[in-house]
C-alpha cells in the first residue's frame, strides 16, 4: 500500500472518531435548543392570556423543534473531510501542520523526492497517533447547559401561575359568568328579589342539578341568560359562540362585555362631576405661561414643599376672580394696576417667585392697559416716563427729559446706583451751546458709556498676526512658541536609544 | 533520488547549519537570532542589511561569517564621497604587449561571494544604487558589457539606527531589495560578559572553515525544493496583503499608521525564510509557524510608516505582531 493511501486511510479512522465527538456536541446543542424553546413556550403561555395566541405559539414551538432536529442532525451526520480532520489532529496533538501539510500533498499527486518524504512521515505520524487521546470523548458544556434548562422546564410546569384563558373553562364557570354578568348589566328590582326569594331553595338546586345533568340545556342556559344583558352585535357574536359550544370564546367575550361596561359607567360618573369644566381660559393660560419651562417662575418656588402652599393661593386666586367676573368688577378697561387693587396679584404672593417677577408684575401689566408709573427699567437703560405698562420698548408718546437725569424723585429706591452713573459730566470740546437739552443728555450718556479705548487696537491685531503666522513659515521661532518646540526637540533627543 | 539519499542530504543540511552557527557562536555573543537570518539570508539566495547602535557587531558577525565559509569576501566601506565606479569598478586604459593601449576591466569589489557593505547609508543614494543589480540580478554591467557574479553572492550591509547626520537613508527600492532585516540587540548583562572575556584576553576565539562554495549551492538548492501545502501558502499571501492599508478587511494599526504595504518580494521573503527555518527545526514541509517566524525580518523594512506612526514613533514589529495575531491560522 503506497503512503497516500495508508495517510488517507488513518485520516479516515481519526474522522469516525472526530465525528462521534461532533455527534455528542450537536446532540447536547440540539437539547440546549429544544429545552430553551419549551421553557420560552411555558413563559410565554403564562404571561399572555389570549388563547389564540398561545395555541399559535404552540405550533410555532413544534415547528421550531422538527426545524431544530432537522438542522442538527445533518450538521451532526454530515460527513467531516480530511483535510479538517488533519488540520484539527494537528492542533489537537501540536503537530505543526504536518497532517495537513502531508494530506495536502498526497492530494497533489505531484512527484518529487522531499514530497514522498513528506507524505511518507505524515502517514507514519497519522497511524501512530490514537484517535482516542487526540480526540477524547468530553462532556459538552452544552449538557450541563441542557440540565439546568430542564430544571427550569420541570419546575415552570409545576409551579408557574395558571393562565387565565390558557385552558378552556368549564360549562358551569361560563354559567356562572353569564348570570354574574348579566346581574351586573340588569339593575337588580324589587320583584326580582321577590321571586327569587320566593322561590324555595330546594327547588333552585333540583333545577340546577338537573341542567348540569344535560350539557345541552345547561348552554341553553346560559344563551338565555346573555340575552338579557347585551344587545346588538354582541348579542349576536355571544350567540354564534354558545351554538358552537365554544366554552373559551364565550368566556372572553363576556369578559370583554364587563370591562365594556365598566368603563362605560366610569365614564358616566366623570361627565357627570361638578365643577370639572370651570377653569378660567386666560388665567389657565396665564398660568401656563408662567409655569412652563422658560417661564418666569423660579425652579425653587415648584418644590415639593412650596408647591401646596402655591396651590392654595392659585385656589384663592381663581375664587376671586370668579366672584369679581360674576359681580362685573373685574372689568380690564377699568383696572388700575397699582400695587395691591388687583386681586391676583393680592392674592397669590408672587414674592414667592423671586424679585423679578415681582418687579415684572408691577412695572409689566401684561393683558391691562392703562395708565403707570414706571419706576425705572433695567439697569443702564434709560429713565423715562410712560403711560403703557408693556415696560418693554418705550412708545412714540414717551418723552426723554434730562430733568429726570438728576431728579431724584422720578428714579425710585432701586435705581440709586445708576443715578451715580448718570451724573452730569463736563467734557471739553464736546459742549455745544445752545443745543437742547435732550440732545445734551445723549451725549452725556453717550460720554459716560462709550470711554476712548485705552491700547491702539490696530497695533495689537498686527502684532499677534504677525506672530500666529510667522510660527509655521518663519525664520525664527516665535517667543510664545519657543517653549514647546524646544521639548518637542528634548523629548525626542530622550527618546532615541 | 530515493527517499534515503534525500534524508541523508536534509541531514546533512541541517549538521552543517548547526556547525556554521555553532562556529560563529565562539565569537558573537548572543544574537542567535540575527545569526540564524544571516544563513538563512546566504541559504536563501538573499541579502541581508544589519541593523543596530555602534559596538554591537554587525560587521564582526559578517567577518566571522566570511572567515568560516570558504568563499570570497570583500568589504565596502561606504563614505559620503565614494562612488559607484569604486563599487562595480570600470575600464581602465592599458598599454599592452606591443605597446598599444587596450581598455581593460577592472573589477570593483562587489565582485566577490560574500559582500560586507559597512555602514551603507554613509554613501549617496548614487553609490548606494550601484548595487541594486548586483543585489537582484547577481551581476555588474558597465558599458555594454554584463558581467555576471560567481554564485553565491551574498550582500550583507550594516547600517546605524540613531545616528543620522551626514548619512542617506535607503530608498525604498533598494531596501526591498534586502532579503532579511535584521536587528542586533545590545547585549545584556550575562552577554557582555562573556564578550570582554573573549575579547579582552591574550588569546582571543578561533574558528575553522566549515563550509565551502559547493555545499553552500547544495544547501541552497535543498531549501528550495522543500514543499509547501497551499494552506500555508494561503497563509503567507494573506500576511503579505493585510500589510497594505488598503487591503480588505485589514487591521486598525495597519490602516492608521502604515503608509505602503509589503511588495510581493516580501510574500518570497516569508516562503524561502520559511523554507530554510523548517530545515532548520527538521521539517520538511513549511508550517504556519515557520511564516510567523519568518515575518519579522522580511516585512518590517518592506512595511513603510506614515507621518502619524512616525510621529507616534511606532516600532513596525508591534504592527506585524498585530498583524500575526489577529490573522487566523491555516486551516485547511
Amino acid at each position: 500500500m503506497k503512503d497516500r493511501d495508508v495517510l488517507i486511510r488513518a485520516l479516515a479512522g481519526h474522522a469516525s472518531r472526530l465525528r462521534l465527538t461532533m455527534l455528542l456536541r450537536e446532540l447536547s446543542r440540539m437539547v440546549c435548543a429544544i429545552l430553551g424553546a419549551l421553557v420560552l413556550y411555558q413563559i410565554l403561555a403564562a404571561a399572555i392570556t389570549a388563547s389564540a395566541v398561545v395555541n399559535a405559539l404552540g405550533v410555532l414551538l413544534v415547528l421550531l423543534l422538527i426545524s431544530a432536529l432537522i438542522f442538527f442532525f445533518v450538521r451532526g451526520l454530515s460527513p467531516i473531510p480530511l483535510d479538517e480532520v488533519a488540520a484539527i489532529a494537528d492542533a489537537h496533538a501540536n503537530l505543526k501542520d504536518e497532517l495537513k501539510t502531508g494530506y495536502c500533498l498526497a492530494q497533489l499527486g505531484t512527484v518529487s523526492p522531499l514530497v514522498d518524504l513528506q507524505i511518507q512521515r505524515s502517514a507514519r505520524r497519522a497511524q501512530r497517533l490514537n484517535p482516542r487521546n487526540v480526540f477524547p470523548l468530553i462532556i459538552p458544556r452544552g449538557v450541563f447547559a441542557a440540565a439546568g434548562l430542564a430544571i427550569a422546564a420541570v419546575l415552570l410546569t409545576q409551579f408557574a401561575p395558571q393562565a387565565r384563558y390558557a385552558r378552556s373553562p368549564s360549562a358551569d364557570s361560563i354559567a356562572a359568568a353569564a348570570t354574574t354578568a348579566s346581574r351586573v348589566s340588569k339593575p337588580r328590582t324589587v320583584s326580582d328579589d321577590a321571586a327569587q326569594s320566593a322561590e324555595p331553595p330546594d327547588a333552585r338546586q333540583g333545577t340546577q342539578m338537573s341542567a348540569m345533568r344535560e350539557g345541552g340545556a345547561k348552554w341553553a342556559k346560559i344563551e338565555t341568560a346573555v340575552q338579557g344583558f347585551v344587545q346588538g352585535d354582541e348579542l349576536k357574536a355571544l350567540t354564534a359562540a354558545i351554538k358552537q359550544h365554544d366554552a373559551g370564546r364565550v368566556a372572553q367575550l363576556l369578559e370583554e362585555f364587563r370591562a365594556k361596561r365598566e368603563f362605560e359607567r366610569a365614564q358616566s360618573s366623570v361627565r357627570g362631576a361638578p365643577g370639572a369644566d370651570r377653569a378660567t381660559p386666560d388665567l389657565l393660560a396665564r398660568l401656563q405661561e408662567l409655569f412652563s419651562p422658560g417661564g418666569n417662575v423660579p425652579q425653587s418656588a415648584l418644590d415639593a414643599d412650596a408647591g401646596e402652599q402655591l396651590a392654595q393661593a392659585l385656589d384663592l386666586a381663581q375664587k376671586l376672580d370668579d366672584d369679581m367676573r360674576a359681580s362685573g368688577r373685574n372689568n380690564p378697561a377699568s383696572h388700575a394696576l397699582e400695587e395691591g387693587t388687583n386681586p391676583l396679584q393680592a392674592a397669590v404672593p408672587l414674592e414667592r417667585f423671586g424679585p423679578r417677577e415681582a418687579r415684572r408684575s408691577q412695572g409689566q401689566g401684561g393683558e391691562f392697559a392703562g395708565t403707570t408709573d414706571v419706576e425705572g427699567g433695567a439697569m443702564g437703560r434709560r429713565v423715562t416716563q410712560s403711560n403703557v405698562g408693556a415696560g418693554g420698548k418705550p412708545s412714540a408718546s414717551e418723552t426723554s427729559n434730562s430733568d429726570s437725569i438728576a431728579a431724584e424723585q422720578v428714579m425710585g429706591p432701586h435705581t440709586v446706583r445708576l443715578a451715580a452713573q448718570l451724573k452730569q459730566v463736563k467734557i471739553e470740546g464736546n459742549h455745544l451751546r445752545g443745543s437742547d437739552a435732550g440732545e445734551v443728555a445723549d451725549t452725556t450718556y453717550a460720554a459716560t458709556r462709550a470711554q476712548p479705548a485705552q491700547s491702539a487696537y490696530q497695533e495689537v491685531r498686527q502684532h499677534a498676526a504677525y506672530v500666529s503666522e510667522s510660527a509655521t513659515g518663519g525664520d525664527r521661532v516665535p517667543l510664545a512658541y519657543r517653549g514647546a518646540v524646544k521639548d518637542y526637540f528634548l523629548d525626542l533627543d530622550r527618546n532615541e536609544p | 533520488m530515493n527517499d534515503a539519499s534525500v534524508e541523508v542530504q536534509i541531514d546533512s543540511f541541517q549538521k552543517q547549519f548547526r556547525r556554521v552557527r555553532a562556529e560563529i557562536a565562539r565569537v558573537i555573543v548572543g544574537n542567535e537570532e540575527v545569526i540564524d537570518g544571516v544563513i538563512t539570508c546566504l541559504l536563501a539566495r538573499g541579502h541581508g542589511l544589519i541593523e543596530g547602535v555602534p559596538g554591537t557587531g554587525k560587521t564582526k558577525l559578517i567577518q566571522t561569517l566570511a572567515d568560516v565559509l570558504h568563499l570570497k569576501f570583500s568589504r565596502i566601506q561606504f563614505t559620503p564621497d565614494l562612488m559607484p565606479g569604486d563599487i562595480v569598478g570600470g575600464n581602465v586604459l592599458r598599454e599592452g604587449e606591443r605597446g598599444n593601449k587596450i581598455l581593460e576591466f577592472q573589477p570593483g569589489p562587489v565582485f566577490a561571494n560574500l559582500i560586507l557593505a559597512d555602514e551603507i547609508n554613509r554613501a549617496t543614494p548614487k553609490t548606494q544604487s550601484a548595487l541594486l543589480e548586483t543585489m537582484q540580478e547577481n551581476s555588474v554591467t558597465i558599458g555594454k558589457m554584463t558581467h555576471a557574479l560567481e554564485q553565491p553572492v551574498c550582500v550583507l550591509a550594516t547600517q546605524n539606527p540613531i545616528e543620522l547626520e551626514g548619512t542617506y537613508p535607503l530608498p525604498e527600492a533598494q531596501l526591498d531589495r534586502f532579503f532579511y532585516k535584521l536587528r542586533m540587540e545590545f547585549p545584556d548583562a550575562r552577554a557582555l560578559d562573556e564578550i570582554l572575556n573573549r575579547t579582552t584576553e591574550a588569546q582571543e576565539p578561533t574558528i575553522e572553515r566549515v563550509l565551502g562554495q559547493g555545499e553552500i549551492l547544495e544547501m541552497r538548492a535543498i531549501a528550495r525544493a522543500i514543499p509547501v501545502a497551499q494552506p500555508v501558502k494561503d497563509y503567507a499571501i494573506r500576511l503579505t496583503l493585510a500589510t497594505h492599508p488598503e487591503s480588505a478587511p485589514g487591521h486598525e494599526m495597519v490602516k492608521k499608521f502604515v503608509r505602503y504595504g509589503s511588495s510581493p518580494r516580501g510574500a518570497q521573503a516569508l516562503l524561502l525564510g520559511g523554507k530554510v527555518h523548517a530545515l532548520m527545526h527538521n521539517r520538511v514541509y513549511v508550517a504556519g509557524e515557520d511564516i510567523r517566524a519568518a515575518a519579522f525580518p522580511a516585512l518590517r523594512h518592506r512595511m513603510l510608516l506614515n507621518y502619524e506612526g512616525e510621529a507616534e514613533q511606532l516600532d513596525v514589529d508591534t504592527i506585524i505582531s498585530a498583524l500575526i495575531e489577529s490573522l487566523p491560522e491555516p486551516r485547511k
